[in-house]
């Protein structure tokens, strides 16, 4: 063993006297305090390194990342197939696009709502869906104009599925706010950050928020709609999930945006038949884009 | 088995995102599962703002690593409270310091501020020399045998007690003394190679 305990010193564990000593010698030998001095700087960068080293290590080991590193090939294949559908499809069933209804274009470009102050929980105008007296076949969702915004990359998918995300652009008809919501001025922020489409701002606000006040059900809807734009569908459904019955104005809204939650984790057989329902529901404010989207994924 | 075990991990990752003060002591911990939770929720982000940075879709992974690093780092220096802000949020505050940074590196006359509302005190170009000199130290790690890593690893990063080493018989040395002899030596021999490099220099 050494005179003096260097690694003691530095855990600040040396006693009162062999302390003194130490720091005696520290004073009077300078080699020694360069020596102290190289090894406090060691062992500082080394735990840092080692941390460094853990981090890739578990992150390395993430089931995903692997699935991923095991089938490029499979997935690049799933994807050629994707882009030879969606090619097949554009040129045998593409049908003349050109007049657009004006309803649509309500619905896509209704601007912010001033941030009002109002009770804790939005205030919710009833929504008058657009009731169509026509019957379902004229609904047609070939008159809908192109979503005005891409859908997120999908995690996990960016690269290798371009195709995916080909379809999922086609459909993505999201709506922010929820027509005829408007929020008091604690979300305002956060709902103009969303507005303009500033997902990663508006989601770091909305964290924010989430600590400072207790749950409810604006901060859950901004916060799905946000993770939704974000491509964070699995935990977008959570949230969505929690808004369930509770203002039934939302249902419709709820519904449609659900299902493109349902479509960002690859449920897709989950999320046919809820867009089959909705195409068939006259008046539903989604109808015509629940017909598109069954005209992409078919 | 397979199965349960991929059912446990979810479950695990899903109550720290439920459980927040949980998730944060599970990073200052190193936890595995939190650092793919708090990694999984900045990646998308990250490579957003890469994106529009306009720097290399391949620096996305490693700003992540590093914004990780940089949290948990302050997390055990207490540098990062809890009652701050949530890990998910700081460590997309120092993604944007981190990118500011290299924006400012590769374009230095650009506007930057759209990175400058920096949540974490962190100067990530100090960050970056101690990560240059961090990385020749654990190159410096590999030459030294097994044994050495080890009894190295078991003190500076899962910091254990010498006692508990030799308790639960983690090296082949059944006193604390022999265990901290022998630590001793390794530590001096990363020294010497440290000299032999001139890290001692850039640090």
């Amino acid at each position: 063993m050494e005179k003096f305990d260097i690694e003691a010193y530095l855990d600040g564990k040396l006693e009162r006297e062999a302390l003194n000593a130490f720091q005696q010698e520290m004073r009077e030998n300078a080699a020694f305090a360069q020596r102290v001095e190289q090894q406090r700087k060691i062992e500082q960068h080394l735990r840092t390194q080692l941390l460094r080293e853990h981090v890739a290590a578990s992150l390395s080991a993430q089931p995903r990342a692997n699935v991923f590193r095991r089938w490029p090939l499979l997935l690049s294949l799933g994807g050629i197939l994707l882009i030879v559908l969606a090619v097949y499809l554009f040129v045998f069933q593409k049908a003349p696009n050109t007049a657009l209804p004006t309803n649509d274009i309500k619905q896509e470009k209704q601007p912010a709502p001033a941030p009002e102050q109002v009770p804790a929980n939005p205030v919710l105008e009833q929504p008058t869906p657009p009731r169509s007296s026509q019957p379902i076949a004229d609904n047609r969702s070939s008159r809908l104009r192109p979503p005005y915004y891409p859908a997120p990359n999908i995690r996990g998918q960016q690269d290798e599925n371009t195709a995916w995300k080909k379809t999922l652009d086609q459909l993505w008809y999201t709506q922010f706010p929820p027509q005829n919501t408007r929020f008091n001025a604690d979300f305002s922020a956060s709902a103009q950050l969303l507005t303009a489409r500033d997902f990663p701002a508006a989601f770091v606000a909305l964290e924010t928020l989430e600590l400072q006040q207790p749950e409810n059900d604006t901060l859950r809807l901004l916060k799905a709609y946000c993770l939704l734009e974000m491509g964070e569908g699995r935990e977008a459904l959570r949230y969505f999930d929690q808004l369930d019955g509770r203002e039934p104005q939302w249902d419709a809204y709820l519904e449609w945006h659900k299902t493109l939650s349902i479509l960002t984790i690859g449920e897709q057989k989950k999320a046919l038949p809820k867009f089959r329902k909705m195409a068939n529901t006259p008046g539903h404010p989604f109808q015509k884009q629940s017909l598109r989207a069954l005209e992409v994924l078919k | 088995m397979a199965f349960s075990t991929l059912f446990a991990r979810r479950k695990e990752r899903q109550s720290l995102l439920v459980d927040k003060q949980a998730f944060f002591d599970a990073l200052g911990r190193a936890d595995p599962t939190a650092i793919c939770v708090l990694a999984d929720k900045i990646a998308y982000d990250t490579k957003q703002a890469v994106l529009r940075a306009a720097l290399s879709i391949e620096d996305a992974e490693e700003l992540v690593n590093d914004a990780v690093v940089i949290t948990i780092t302050n997390i055990q220096n207490q540098k990062f409270l809890f009652s701050d802000f949530s890990p998910v949020a700081y460590a997309h505050g120092v993604v944007r310091k981190l990118i500011a940074n290299r924006v400012r590196a590769k374009r230095p006359t650009q506007e930057i501020s759209e990175y400058e509302d920096i949540i974490s005190d962190d100067d990530p170009e100090v960050y970056l020399e101690h990560k240059d000199i961090e990385h020749i130290i654990g190159k410096l790690m590999g030459k030294l045998g097994v044994n050495c890593q080890q009894l190295l690893r078991l003190k500076y990063f899962d910091n254990l007690r010498d006692k508990e080493i030799v308790e639960q018989n983690l090296t082949p040395y059944n006193s604390t003394t022999s265990l901290k002899s022998k630590r001793n030596q390794c530590m001096n021999q990363l020294i010497e190679l440290a000299k032999e490099t001139d890290l001692f220099d850039k640090i």
